[in-house]
């Protein structure tokens, strides 16, 4: 053993370890290893059983080759990356990235069912569920996802909230400590801008000697200047939130609010109103900005107020 | 304006008392128990008297040998037991009692403060706390609100379909009426309790490292 090279010493653990996965079996090794009982209404099928050994596959064409060969390096180059691909989407969210590659491998196997597993009909609606969060999340199916599968998969344009990645609490904390320290900077900002325009326009024209265009301090202007400057404050609000968002890969808005919450659980499908769940959600997003103009509108009155009696 | 001064007064007066009592929320209870009204206050003397006794008797209760007295044990052992259910039902006893005067705390603060500003703002709703210094700052939709309450608003298709003109607000002055004054007042504080407490009482967060991804990257397997 000692004298032979490291490559070999790998592939020689390569090809005994795929051995061991082609003997079959993995199934039961895997709930003896996950200690669940055999009649459990969890999946509980290992994905090695579900794909079919090509070893195998090749024998029964009528061409036995021996497992073990110098002259598949194909093979084994195809084996080595299913085996890592296989490992990475065990211990990883699989990513879809990762779908279309295995397919595109030229000696990877077709994921086909076939057999018994065809005729299992408990097996199919596991598969199933399994297939359609396997985007999402490859982890144990949980509650929310399996509802989201069972919810009717219709509506795949609209902003599945069962379909938005968990987010970690942590990073949830942060997000909102973020857009908060944000909106708030922005409000404040936005007021120490309003506060001395309100302040010109509430004094006479003779008062101002500032050299400051007629059309600004013009009253009448007012309403017009104040809602471009909201327009532009409100998009530059927005563009930072996006980033935030982007960064911190949380979606506020289904994270935050419990409205958005609430609407999660309306049904896809069946009410009389098409797509209920979008409407509201983009609602939700329009009243986000009405609010902040209303809250600067409210500021304008009460600085106007306090102008008037300085 | 002068005249109506006092209006504005007071429902500052009304917004600032309500303010007072939504910050000192959390002393509420310590202050409830301080004030102790009557009922509450023979309860808890009550309480007290058979919570004393309850320790004295378990006191003496200690220094006696189960085995050498046990007739004399095992009866102060059946008071004791006793004592400690008169004390759970008295315990009881003062919880209905605080809830009961912080029911009737919460039907003083709806009839001492709540009625009378609503009934503030509905009967002076329209009083002028200040004019605008140019009739033309808002566009005359808005002004009318301002100057007529949310009511305008609401009536403005009724008037449409009158074929009356929605801008008939008076062009000479732009006042704004109370309700509306209070309605942005009471926005502008909450905005501002939000960046104080944004900006000067929540501590800085760091961001959080994101979780190690489990990606294979070497190709090296150690053999046995």
């Amino acid at each position: 053993m000692s004298e032979l090279s490291d490559a070999e010493k790998r592939r020689l653990l390569r090809e005994r370890r795929q051995q061991k996965f082609n003997n079959g079996g993995a199934t039961s090794r895997l709930n003896k290893i996950t200690g669940q009982v055999p009649d459990s209404q969890l999946d509980n099928t290992s994905p090695l059983d579900s794909r079919p050994a090509p070893r195998a596959a090749a024998s029964v064409s009528g061409t036995p080759t021996p497992p073990v060969s110098k002259g598949s390096a194909v093979g084994n180059e195809a084996s080595t990356l299913e085996m890592d691909e296989l490992i990475a989407s065990i211990s990883k969210p699989a990513s879809p990235a990762v779908l279309p590659k295995k397919t595109k491998s030229p000696a990877a196997p077709e994921k086909s069912s076939s057999g018994s597993e065809a005729n299992d009909p408990q097996f199919d609606l596991f598969k199933n569920l399994m297939n359609a969060q396997q985007p999402q999340d490859g982890s144990t199916p949980d509650l929310l996802s399996l509802f989201g599968s069972m919810n009717g998969e219709g509506a795949n344009d609209l902003p599945n909230p069962f379909a938005s990645e968990p987010v970690d609490q942590k990073m949830l904390d942060y997000h909102n400590y973020a857009v908060n320290l944000l909106k708030s900077w922005s409000i404040l900002l936005k007021w120490l801008v309003l506060f001395p325009y309100i302040y010109l326009i509430t004094r006479s024209s003779a008062e101002i000697s500032l050299p400051l265009p007629r059309w600004m301090i013009e009253p009448s202007n007012f309403f017009s200047v104040f809602i471009a400057f909201e327009i532009i404050a409100t998009s530059v609000y927005y563009q930072r939130l996006q980033s935030i968002e982007k960064n911190n890969k949380v979606n506020t808005l289904q994270n935050s609010s419990k409205i958005a919450r609430l609407v999660s659980f309306i049904p896809a499908q069946g009410l009389p109103i098409p797509n209920l769940r979008g409407k509201i959600l983009m609602a939700l997003q329009y009243w986000d900005v009405l609010s902040m103009l209303i809250t600067d509108i409210c500021f304008v009155l009460i600085a106007m107020g306090l102008c008037s009696y300085l | 304006m002068s005249s109506g001064n006092w209006v504005i007064y007071v429902s500052l007066l009304f917004v600032a008392l309500n303010k007072l009592l939504q910050y000192t929320a959390s002393y509420h209870d310590s202050w409830g128990s301080r004030l102790a009204l009557p009922n509450v206050k023979a309860a808890g003397n009550k309480y007290r008297e058979v919570l004393a006794e309850h320790q004295k008797l378990a006191a003496s209760n200690r220094a006696v040998s189960a085995q050498d007295d046990y007739a004399r044990w095992t009866k102060n052992n059946r008071k004791l037991t006793q004592m400690e259910n008169e004390l759970k039902r008295l315990k009881e006893q003062l919880a209905a009692a605080t809830a009961q005067n912080k029911q009737m705390l919460g039907k003083l603060r709806l009839v001492s403060l709540t009625l009378p500003f609503l009934a503030l703002k509905l009967w002076k709703g329209k009083h002028v706390v200040f004019y605008l210094p140019k009739s033309n700052v808002f566009p005359k939709v808005i002004s009318g609100v301002w100057s007529q309450g949310w009511l305008y608003l609401a009536l403005a298709p009724l008037k449409l379909v009158t074929g009356k003109s929605v801008v008939t607000a008076s062009t000479a002055e732009v006042g704004v009426s109370l309700g509306i004054w209070l309605w942005a007042l009471q926005r502008v504080i909450d905005t501002l309790e939000f960046l104080l407490k944004q900006l000067l009482l929540t501590p800085a967060m760091a961001r959080p490292s994101v979780g190690e991804k489990h990606e294979i990257t070497s190709d090296k397997v150690a053999l046995d």
